[in-house]
């Protein structure tokens, strides 16, 4: 009876939900505050990435130079 | 025969859930085969764990957690035989592919922006790192970054993985025209040299590291089991990371994450947001990289089909064959595997980049 009682002790449990639901920020402004990270970020990814391009092609080019002699 | 049904009083609602999604991962792992070798012990070990006053959460699975989790060490090791399984060769035909790579790691900072509306900036950011579409980064990261939601952000990254093939078609559908995805690309085999193969893993940790320290360690291990493979002169290790440490590591990965797996940190509103956040994720990665390739169709006399820059997220090679099997729908004779393979395999290393480029800014 008491494990069953304490199933059906709904009235708790969903005023836990409630302080748990207030708990959720919402900030929208935070996503604007965020845009210049995004940017950021993405820059850096792009430029890592364009540089080990360059990188690959001149050690394809080097080595591959140096086989045909 | 207090004994019988003290520990059975002690089960609240909360548990029950728990142990009723612990058998949710377990059905989806064997029934559907969706990421079995990390959800089949992630769902076994949430049962485990919430068991009131269970010993397995207190004891060995606490234990494996701080050895492996809390630490970082089992991603990274995990890592070495991901990166002994890698095979660069289409990607070093047309190192060009890479830029792909970058363009689909767009859902990460885009959902960090959404995330930080609603969570704080480690939180936000250990969220938005389920874009990377690569397990062992989601985990590292979240870990480092001290994020309260490490369960939830793995059940997501882990999921939506294992459900790349039923979200990536329709937007790419959404983004291309028929035309756009009969694009042709034929596909020129060239010779790479294995010092190129060897110097690449080399190169790539030397670049990334220098630029952004704290991704050393991420894209470090990655390549050394790829330098394992490649060197010719270590076969044996090589096997042995691509077989033998990446399932023990993966066994000890899956049980000790469901040390964050307990009814208290799993069911929140928050987790919901994540699994939507997750989700968010990684549409806008495949967006972002299909909408780059029809950038750069722009300015390109001979077009790129522009599936394949959906291709350059990290769920490996699952991601390379949906594109490759969406080209064939539409032309038969179009083979865009080898393009869509070596967009995959960028989309990895710069998983891993971005990885480190969240740990640098939030760490």
């Amino acid at each position: 009876m008491i494990f069953l009682s304490k199933w059906f002790d709904f009235s708790a449990y969903l005023e836990n939900l409630k302080e748990e639901f207030s708990v959720i920020n919402f900030e929208p402004s935070r996503a604007g505050d965020m845009l210049s990270k995004m940017g950021i970020g993405m820059l850096v990814i792009f430029v890592i990435i364009g540089i080990i391009i360059l990188a690959t092609v001149a050690i394809q080019k080097i080595f591959s130079g140096k086989k045909e002699k | 025969m207090d004994i019988l049904y003290n520990n059975l009083t002690q089960f609240g609602l909360g548990e029950i859930i728990m142990l009723c999604i612990g058998g949710i991962l377990i059905y989806l792992a064997i029934a559907k085969e969706m990421e079995p070798t990390l959800l089949l012990p992630m769902g076994f070990g949430t049962i485990l764990v919430n068991i009131p006053f269970s010993d397995a959460l207190t004891g060995p699975i606490k234990e494996l957690y701080s050895a492996g989790i809390a630490n970082e060490l089992f991603p990274l090791l995990l890592f070495i035989g991901i990166g002994a399984m890698i095979d660069f060769g289409p990607l070093l035909t047309n190192p060009k592919l890479m830029i792909f790579g970058a363009a689909a790691q767009f859902g990460i900072f885009f959902t960090l922006c959404m995330a930080a509306i609603f969570f704080d900036d480690k939180d936000a950011a250990s969220i938005a790192i389920i874009g990377a579409a690569d397990g062992p980064t989601s985990i590292s990261v979240a870990n480092t970054l001290k994020s309260d939601f490490v369960g939830p952000i793995t059940v997501a990254a882990y999921s939506y993985m294992a459900l790349v093939p039923v979200i990536q078609p329709p937007v790419i559908k959404l983004l291309t025209t028929k035309k756009e995805r009969m694009i042709r690309m034929p596909y020129e085999q060239k010779n790479v040299s294995k010092l190129t193969r060897i110097l690449f893993p080399i190169l790539i940790t030397v670049v990334a590291s220098a630029i952004i320290p704290q991704a050393t360690a991420l894209i470090g291990f990655l390549m050394f089991g790829n330098l394992i493979r490649e060197c010719g002169v270590l076969n044996q290790l090589s096997e042995t990371a691509q077989k033998v440490l990446a399932n023990l590591i993966t066994i000890f990965l899956g049980i000790s994450v469901a040390f964050n797996m307990t009814a208290s940190q799993f069911l929140r509103p928050q987790t919901l947001l994540i699994m939507g956040l997750g989700l968010i994720a990684f549409i806008v990665d495949t967006a972002g990289g299909v909408l780059f390739a029809k950038f750069l169709n722009l300015f390109m006399k001979n077009k790129i089909n522009p599936m394949i820059g959906a291709a350059g997220i990290s769920a490996f090679p699952m991601s390379g064959r949906i594109v490759h099997k969406m080209g064939q729908k539409e032309d038969p004779q179009n083979f865009l595997l080898m393009h869509s393979i070596g967009v995959n395999v960028s989309g990895q290393i710069a998983s891993v980049i971005a990885g480190g480029i969240i740990l640098n800014i939030f760490g």
